[in-house]
């Protein structure tokens, strides 16, 4: 996908990614297009056929894919088991308020503690 | 022999989460903590699949003769509904076996069914990332996003992911110990775990067991990778990292950090005496060591039984 999202113009056929990755390392043209095939079928690639070859283009955006993950992994709304956050899923905006205040004055405390 | 599983099923389904939740709350202990919970949930389900297939065994085994466990259950609730002395008719005890048998079969593949899509889930969302993000070594990958976040995930590999604003925000040791504590969740199998006790809370949302289960556990995991990353990188510098990702994260993404964040930091912030440590601990190793093999002690009984009797 990088391939795709920093060629431009936004339009690759597979022999031009192919030929972008080999120089920088050995790879099989049948990996290079049956990747970009599966990313077909994922929904990330639309492609139209062009002579005998699909040309493809990005159907979404880094940031649209990123920010669709984020929202995956991070929203609240109903518990997701998707993921172990750093800090877990649940509560409403006042009472993290709440909990933020209790946090600093923790800190607070804390740093007291230390420098006794 | 049911009859006593039963009893115990009933006991843990009823008193355990308020037992457990008490014996768990300040965190200390935590992988025993995740232990006990797990063996509650674990007898439970077992408990239930030893039952039924005892009954049915039972039932199969007395089939010409008629009196089955089961059959005198169900002539005295005949006897009560009916009000007159009387079997029930056998059809009504291979139903009565056949639904008990059914209600397991369909417990257990709605658990295995909400398990498998959790995973699912996660391993799409893994290698989506990884298409997104930059890999870094470690099964690192960074994200190019505005919210302050990282977290791990379940995916072939687990993946670590970590926001860029977060890079930015934390220091250099702030960060390494948050992603020491997320590596300690991949290595030590905490994202199974977790998808274990949240596929158990899907299956049966009535069940407080399975549902404080999930969340409890999912807390103490937390707890665990803590213990881990602040053996290597200390308390406080763990505490500062996160604080700052809670502060930095707005109101609405935070909506999601809870009591529990307030007991980690307690928890780094100041630690634990060691004699209490040692009492909780001691209770919740005897409630594993009890939890867990009972089922299978019941079933070893109950077979050497049917062996004498039958």
């Amino acid at each position: 996908m990088d391939r795709v999202w920093d060629h431009d113009p936004y339009t690759v056929t597979v022999r031009e990614v192919f030929e972008e990755m080999a120089q920088q390392r050995r790879i099989a043209y049948t990996t290079v297009m049956s990747t970009m095939d599966n990313l077909h079928t994922k929904g990330w690639l639309e492609r139209e056929l062009e002579g005998r070859a699909y040309r493809y283009w990005a159907v979404l955006t880094r940031e649209q894919h990123t920010a669709r993950l984020m929202r995956e992994a991070l929203d609240g709304g109903g518990r997701s088991e998707l993921v172990l956050n750093y800090f877990i899923e649940q509560i409403g905006p006042e009472e993290s308020e709440d909990l933020r205040s209790a946090l600093r004055k923790l800190a607070r405390r804390s740093n007291r503690a230390k420098k006794r | 022999m049911a009859v006593g599983l039963v009893l115990y099923t009933g006991a843990v389904l009823m008193l355990g989460p308020a037992v457990l939740r008490a014996l768990t709350r300040s965190g200390m202990s935590p992988r025993w903590g995740v232990a006990a919970w797990l063996a509650a949930m674990a007898s439970v389900v077992s408990a239930w699949v030893v039952i039924s297939v005892f009954v049915v065994i039972d039932e199969v085994a007395h089939w010409s003769r008629g009196h089955s466990m089961l059959d005198s259950c169900l002539d005295m609730l005949f006897q009560l509904l009916i009000g007159q002395s009387g079997q029930a008719p056998p059809l009504m005890h291979t139903i009565a076996a056949a639904s008990v048998l059914a209600v397991t079969v369909v417990a257990v593949s709605r658990l295995v069914a909400s398990f498998l899509r959790l995973r699912a889930n996660a391993c799409r969302h893994a290698h989506d990332v990884r298409l997104v993000g930059q890999l870094m070594e470690g099964n690192v990958v960074i994200v190019d996003a505005d919210v302050c976040a990282a977290y791990c995930v379940a995916g072939r590999p687990s993946t670590v992911v970590v926001t860029r604003a977060a890079t930015a925000r934390l220091t250099e040791r702030e960060l390494a110990a948050v992603l020491a504590h997320e590596q300690a969740h991949v290595r030590g199998h905490h994202l199974e775990v977790s998808m274990v006790v949240g596929a158990a809370a899907r299956a049966f949302p009535r069940c407080a067991l399975m549902r404080d289960g999930a969340a409890e556990v999912t807390r103490l995991l937390e707890m665990c990778a803590d213990e881990v990353a602040a053996k290597r990188w200390g308390r406080r510098t763990l505490l500062t990292g996160l604080l700052t990702l809670t502060a930095a994260a707005p109101v609405a993404a935070l909506g999601a950090a809870d009591a529990a964040v307030l007991s980690r930091a307690q928890r780094l912030a100041l630690p634990p005496t060691s004699a209490f440590q040692a009492r909780l601990q001691a209770a919740l190793a005897a409630i594993t060591i009890i939890a867990v093999p009972s089922p299978v002690a019941t079933l070893v009984l109950a077979g050497s039984g049917l062996f004498v009797c039958g």
